[in-house]
């Protein structure tokens, strides 16, 4: 695998993973809704990050 | 003593209840030809409109003496629950098993689903994810805003989550949110949705016209000079997509699958399973879901106040997405220094492929050489994904909240 396309991989997993992590095993761990529901909302936001960072890194590499 | 009128009960019963029902009836069976007439008009659609017309005609003309004073009818009764009832219902009612087994658990909303991915194009969507995401985000502006209008009169946060969905403009998606989270409020949301989803064709080229100029509605896009995106591209996208969408919100799980998997059949070019999903299942869905949609919309479902509320503010919903999507497609518009047109963003509403026919309509009137479509999928399908974020948030977040 080309170096490039890799970083933008490694970087989109992890991201994805922290978020998915953080939307769906921490507010279970969590007892105040408020704190729940914000680590939810963080843990969507980096998921999604990560999904964008993966297409990019796809786009990227094709170009060039 | 025997009445001459009862041979006839669809007529007989419009005396037996009180006068508010029978009037109720007579407009309902209006409304069921009006919407034929507008088919015949081609003003609206009609593969779902017809038999949805149709079926509201039969289901409020033809209605049974049913116990003491009660009125029914041979169609279906959504509202029975109890297992040897609704047994008995089943062998009885003509279109029960399809609103039991395929309406009622969602089944009928992923076969359309996955007609949908196997017909769209995520080209534009892939090649330039931010864009597309930005106008689906500023679409999705009725479901965010009606929450709270909805609260204010008077539902609870799961109902008036469950009735915002409707500014999402999937009834997939809406179907499923009103499952998950309002069960009672499940068959009027469900039926108000997908007239209005239906008229969104017919109403939202009125909204351009007060929100976009003429001299921008008539802004040429090359359709070549939208980036080649491979197969692989595209089947890789809709993989890590499904993955990480079904990780996060679990419960919208079967309609990502349902989408993705019509994606990954048409990138792959099955083309046995594509004849098979763009024509029978997806034409026999939409019919089946017209029939059912035109059936529930009978006097013991519509006639319960709450419609009155759900009408309006289903109606807003779809107004304001309509707005945050013309407004995404203004900024869009200026941050590309002139170079796109606005209409893209109506496509951010996601009416799959209704909306992004309504900006190449709308633009084609203003100027023949706009061919706005390819552009205008990337947002149509980017609203999908994020009015079904939206339904993963509001079903699975809604409840963290008590």
């Amino acid at each position: 695998m080309k170096p490039f396309r890799k970083k933008f991989w490694i970087a989109g997993i992890l991201t994805a993973a922290s978020g998915i992590i953080l939307a769906r095993v921490i507010p279970g761990l969590l007892t105040q809704p408020p704190l729940k529901f914000a680590s939810y909302l963080l843990g969507v936001t980096l998921a999604l990050a990560g999904l964008a960072i993966l297409i990019f890194g796809m786009r990227r590499a094709d170009s060039r | 003593m025997f009445n001459f009128w009862q041979i006839f009960e669809g007529i007989y019963t419009f005396f037996t209840g009180s006068l508010e029902t029978a009037l109720l009836r007579i407009l309902l069976i209006g409304i069921g030809l009006l919407l034929i007439y507008l088919c015949h008009k081609q003003i609206l659609d009609p593969l779902i409109l017809l038999p949805m017309g149709m079926a509201m005609i039969a289901v409020n003309a033809g209605m049974l003496v049913a116990g003491v004073g009660g009125i029914n009818s041979l169609f279906l009764e959504p509202l029975v629950s109890q297992p040897d009832k609704l047994m008995q219902i089943l062998q009885i009612e003509f279109l029960q098993p399809i609103y039991t087994f395929m309406f009622s658990n969602g089944l009928i909303a992923c076969l359309i689903f996955i007609g949908i991915g196997v017909i769209t194009d995520v080209d534009y969507l892939v090649a330039k994810p931010l864009p597309s995401m930005m106008l689906a985000v500023a679409a999705e502006l009725g479901t965010i805003i009606v929450l709270p209008i909805a609260m204010m009169w008077g539902f609870n946060i799961k109902q008036a989550a469950a009735i915002a969905m409707v500014g999402g403009a999937d009834g997939p998606m809406v179907l499923y949110t009103s499952l998950m989270l309002a069960k009672d409020l499940f068959v009027p949301i469900s039926v108000i949705a997908y007239i209005y989803l239906s008229l969104a064709y017919a109403g939202y080229p009125y909204l351009i016209k007060i929100m976009i100029p003429k001299k921008l509605r008539g802004i040429r896009m090359d359709p070549f000079a939208i980036p080649k995106v491979s197969r692989i591209e595209k089947l890789t996208f809709s993989v890590i997509a499904l993955l990480v969408l079904s990780l996060l919100f679990p419960v919208a799980a079967p309609l990502f699958l349902s989408f993705f998997l019509g994606v990954a059949i048409k990138e792959m070019a099955i083309t046995r399973f594509q004849d098979f999903i763009e024509g029978p299942l997806l034409y026999g869905c939409t019919f089946l879901l017209g029939l059912v949609l035109g059936a529930l919309f009978s006097i013991d479902i519509i006639g319960n106040v709450a419609v009155i509320k759900l009408l309006v503010l289903g109606m807003l919903a779809l107004l304001f997405s309509g707005i945050g999507g013309l407004l995404g497609g203004l900024l869009y518009y200026k941050i590309s220094g002139g170079k796109v047109n606005p209409l893209v963003g109506i496509a951010g509403v996601s009416c799959v492929p209704t909306t992004a026919k309504v900006a190449q309509k709308e633009a084609f009137k203003v100027n023949k050489w706009v061919m706005l479509l390819p552009y205008a999928m990337g947002p149509n399908v980017a609203g999908v994904i994020t009015t079904a974020i939206i339904t993963g948030i509001y079903v699975t977040a809604i409840p963290l909240l008590k």
